[in-house]
């Protein structure tokens, strides 16, 4: 059997596999490991065993743990609740400004946790109840935590990125910059269309807060100064180029840590959730990236990516309209498969496509995401949707389904945005490449 | 577990529940031992303007740990991704028995992956050793090796439930 036939009953089995509800990392672990058997048969047990500890001891990945603690003792000391309080005191007051205080709160969460679920669930504990005091209509209310949370895997710290970089072998910190822009239009595209969704129907968003006097605000905003601090020095850290990825989050979760203990929430109870919590979303993570790993050497042996590159090639499209080709792929892939399964799935066969046909990896990256994040909120499998449907379970899925297309069209016009600055390298690149260079 | 479940299975549960106790400590301490070293490190070359020779070593050892201790808990808890379209379609019956071909390949693979960290694992003689303190690679292969083997473990005693329970109610049905 040749390596194209043994790549092409690899994903057809590993598709069965996800199917049936295996866990993705272990699908991949063992599709992988048979497919590496079936060429190099010597190679199979040392190269399943060598990528995962190649895997636990591979360095930056450090990262993961230490974002992830910060972001759960942002949540257990009340500063993303800060977070939130401070938006509000400033967007509260216009017609659907406590949704769009939520979208904001969701990128400021986002830039601490890295956590797309951790962003949604702390914003949506807040915040929901909030809105539903104002007789906010529930679509409106839950599409706009749901969408806002799915900013933690676009404004860095972002799990996200670290998956992409370390499969694409490209730096963590320019992705992070890269992130950062993006994430801030998407922010802004969100708030755009929570203020069409009530244009169009002022019903969606009927009462709202009272104006706050200024002194209120900037009491509001001292409060949040902790959080906006912390997200301050370690992301101007990474992008001054004085701390590493790693070092930043180390120093963050520092910081964190004082600041939960000034505020006496360092108990026992509240330091157990926190590192159970912390230990349990890095298992999730470090189970997929061995999996991705061997399924990646298994792609690497088949040499189906060489084919599929030449392929490309010979059909003469240039690197844009392959680019969207694959972001279309992603988007109907968003509606079967969780983002992360797609990124480690697709980064090996994509990468060595349009590499050549020199496509900046950062640039994509970034597109890649936004296409990752619309899968969070894409029916019928948008995980961030059912951790809403978690908070508010009253209201009908498909109430928050329906909730969610303004701000599915929001990313779209986004990564359309992104997208087009190809033309005038800005939005994407601003940042790492005023960094690095 | 179910009333009638029989006490080996019970037992096996109990045991593999005493365990993941004990990696998730395990896991819990390591992780605050990365915010430690990664501070420390920080501290000293920042502050100090004195890097600390082969602390990076440390940090990758102690992530081993946190990455072994996280991958098993995350398999107690049930927390490793998976795509529940299959949910959406298919009826109860159904996903019994997939599931139980499903559990059947994750212990097949984590039991497989647990066979070669602990058979090719290496240390000093092989050159398998940290870059700057030559600390060998062969204890953090079989502590992985034992994560992985608590995670076959545990699938296995599932598989046993489902056969047990197999004309009434799976106490490890997944939800739908």
């Amino acid at each position: 059997m040749d390596g194209r036939t043994i790549a092409l009953i690899g994903f057809a089995a590993l598709f069965f596999m996800l199917f049936i509800r295996m866990p993705v990392g272990g699908a991949m672990m063992l599709v992988g490991t048979w497919g590496i058997w079936m060429i190099r048969p010597q190679a199979a047990l040392p190269k399943l065993a060598g990528e995962i500890f190649n895997e636990a001891s591979n360095y930056p990945l450090t990262f993961i743990p230490l974002f992830v603690l910060m972001g759960n003792l942002a949540g257990v000391s009340g500063m993303s609740r800060d977070l939130h309080d401070a938006a509000n005191a400033w967007l509260g007051h216009f017609r659907g400004g406590l949704a769009s205080a939520t979208v904001v709160g969701c990128a400021g969460v986002s830039a601490l946790s890295g956590s797309s679920l951790a962003a949604a669930l702390t914003m949506g504990r807040v915040a929901l109840p909030e809105m539903q005091r104002y007789r906010y209509a529930d679509g409106l209310a839950d599409g706009s935590v749901a969408a806002g949370g799915t900013l933690g895997i676009l404004i860095p710290p972002s799990a996200g990125f670290v998956f992409y970089a370390i499969l694409t072998e490209e730096s963590i910190g320019r992705l992070f910059m890269a992130g950062v822009l993006p994430g801030l239009l998407l922010t802004l595209c969100f708030i755009g269309a929570i203020w069409i969704v009530v244009w169009r129907n002022p019903d969606a968003a009927p009462g709202h807060a009272r104006a706050l006097p200024l002194r209120a605000r900037l009491r509001a905003t001292g409060r949040a100064s902790w959080i906006t601090g912390i997200i301050l020095l370690t992301i101007g850290g990474i992008y001054a180029g004085v701390f590493s990825a790693v070092e930043a989050a180390g120093i963050g979760v520092a910081l964190a840590l004082v600041v939960t203990a000034c505020r006496r929430k360092l108990t026992r109870a509240n330091l157990e959730e926190v590192f159970a919590s912390t230990l349990k979303s890095s298992g999730t993570v470090f189970l997929i990236l061995f999996g991705a790993f061997v399924f990646k050497s298994f792609i690497g042996f088949t040499g189906v990516t060489c084919t599929l590159s030449f392929w490309v090639e010979g059909l003469g499209l240039g690197g844009t309209r392959v680019v969207i080709a694959f972001l279309v792929l992603f988007i109907v892939l968003d509606m079967f498969m969780d983002g992360f399964a797609i990124l480690v799935l697709t980064v090996p066969l994509v990468q060595p496509i349009i590499e050549p046909l020199g496509i900046d990896m950062i640039w994509f990256g970034v597109l890649m995401v936004i296409a990752l994040e619309m899968g969070l909120i894409s029916p019928p499998v948008g995980v961030n949707v059912f951790v809403v449907k978690g908070i508010a379970p009253g209201v009908p899925l498909g109430t928050i389904f329906r909730g969610i297309l303004p701000f599915w069209c929001a990313m779209l016009v986004a990564m359309i945005l992104v997208l087009l600055v190809v033309l005038v390298p800005g939005i994407a690149l601003l940042l790492p490449n005023t960094m690095f260079g | 577990m179910a009333r009638n479940t029989p006490r080996l299975l019970v037992a096996a549960d109990r045991l593999i529940g005493r365990l993941a106790t004990v990696l998730a400590v395990i896991g819990g301490l390591g992780i605050a031992g990365l915010v430690v070293i990664t501070l420390v490190a920080v501290l000293w070359r920042y502050g100090f303007n004195d890097p600390i020779f082969g602390i990076s070593d440390l940090s990758v050892a102690t992530l081993t740990i946190v990455a072994g201790a996280a991958v098993a808990d995350g398999a107690r808890h049930g927390a490793h991704v998976s795509v529940n379209l299959l949910a959406h379609v298919a009826d109860r019956r159904l996903l019994r028995w997939s599931d139980a071909v499903m559990r059947l390949a994750t212990a097949a693979i984590t039991g497989l992956a647990t066979w070669g960290l602990f058979t090719k694992a290496c240390g000093m003689e092989k050159a398998c050793i940290t870059s700057n303190f030559s600390i060998e690679h062969w204890p953090f292969y079989w502590f992985l090796g034992l994560s992985l083997g608590l995670y076959t473990f545990h699938v296995l005693v599932q598989l046993f439930t489902w056969l047990w329970h197999f004309r009434g109610a799976d106490p490890n049905e997944l939800s739908g």
